[in-house]
């Protein structure tokens, strides 16, 4: 089977010619057309606009999903660990999604990998995520 | 060019605009080229990389240096790729097999990508990846990062960036293998 290491590191994309010379040049232009005079386009104004606006969010937030946020948290602590892995195994959600939202230390890590690594790359994502979730205290 | 002479102009009011145009010539190429690995399409990777440094001038005052320019500018570059990647997919309506297919035929095409047919392939695979593993895999595997930077610039633990880089890498040689 071919390795990743076998195959020469090569930067593969190139650029038009003089790119990246005249690049800042571009960018400079761009920010000066974006100094907007008129008084709706001043930075001030859309502070705090988007600071009444994430106010109003906030509040509406708290009172609106807290109630919802309590009956979900008890519904999902009733649903057991198999329910939950046979969802996930038939629901669109990647492996990676749940690596990558779940904070995990090194150690658990290395414990997971040494426990369950294998070589068939078919049964390698299945025995990672059983074991992940069995670890991890968060699942979503 | 060091970062804290580029930082020290920045800092300056009356030395700031020259301190960013060191800090975009600085830069410019590692932005771009992980915008462009990332979107493989030059004009995109182009509107990607001069939006990540509007951002970076229009936030230079909230930079509080917790983190070294390089991490700030990086993790505003991959919110942006990621950002750009998921309204594409919404915008074409296309489901992201589709999207990849076109990306595939640029890697064959377009004059401005080079490389002989196992690195092309590579760039194929790599197109197979979810593209939040794609980034942590180009971040690791050419930007040579290391485990705990890329936690810095993505905010992903390094348990779970180890665990998602093993899993590109396996996905990777597979994908080799079977093409």
């Amino acid at each position: 089977m071919k390795k990743l290491e076998q195959i020469p590191k090569k930067e593969v994309f190139q650029v038009p010619e003089g790119y990246f010379e005249e690049l800042p040049a571009q960018i400079r232009k761009k920010i000066d057309a974006d100094k907007s005079p008129i008084w709706y386009g001043r930075p001030q104004f859309r502070i705090a606009l988007a600071s009444i606006t994430i106010i109003l969010a906030i509040i509406f937030s708290v009172v609106h999903f807290s109630a919802t946020e309590l009956l979900i948290q008890e519904e999902l602590s009733e649903i057991s660990d198999e329910r939950l892995i046979n969802y996930l195994e038939s629901a669109d959600i990647s492996l990676v999604d749940i690596i990558e939202e779940i904070s995990i230390d090194e150690d658990t890590y290395l414990e997971i990998m040494k426990e369950n690594f294998t070589f068939d790359s078919d049964k390698i994502e299945e025995e990672i995520l059983l074991n992940l979730l069995k670890y991890s205290d968060e699942l979503l | 060019m060091e970062e804290k002479d580029i930082l020290d102009k920045l800092l300056n009011p009356e030395t700031r605009d020259y301190g960013f145009n060191l800090l975009v010539t600085h830069f410019q190429e590692r932005v771009y080229l992980l915008a462009r690995k990332m979107v493989i399409d030059h004009d995109d990777a182009n509107d990607i990389t001069q939006d990540v440094f509007i951002k970076v001038y229009q936030n230079l005052e909230k930079f509080r240096g917790d983190s070294s320019l390089f991490t700030w500018i990086y993790r505003i570059t991959s919110n942006e790729c990621i950002s750009f990647l998921r309204k594409k997919k919404i915008r074409n309506f296309l489901p992201w097999s589709q999207s990849s297919d076109n990306w595939k035929s640029q890697i064959d095409n377009s004059p401005l990508i080079s490389g002989d047919e196992i690195q092309k392939k590579l760039q194929k695979a790599i197109l197979t990846l979810p593209e939040k593993q794609r980034l942590v895999f180009n971040l690791k595997y050419f930007d040579e990062l290391k485990y705990e930077e890329i936690a810095e610039i993505t905010g992903t633990s390094v348990g779970g960036l180890k665990a998602s880089y093993h899993l590109a890498v396996k996905k990777i040689e597979q994908f080799l293998n079977d093409h």
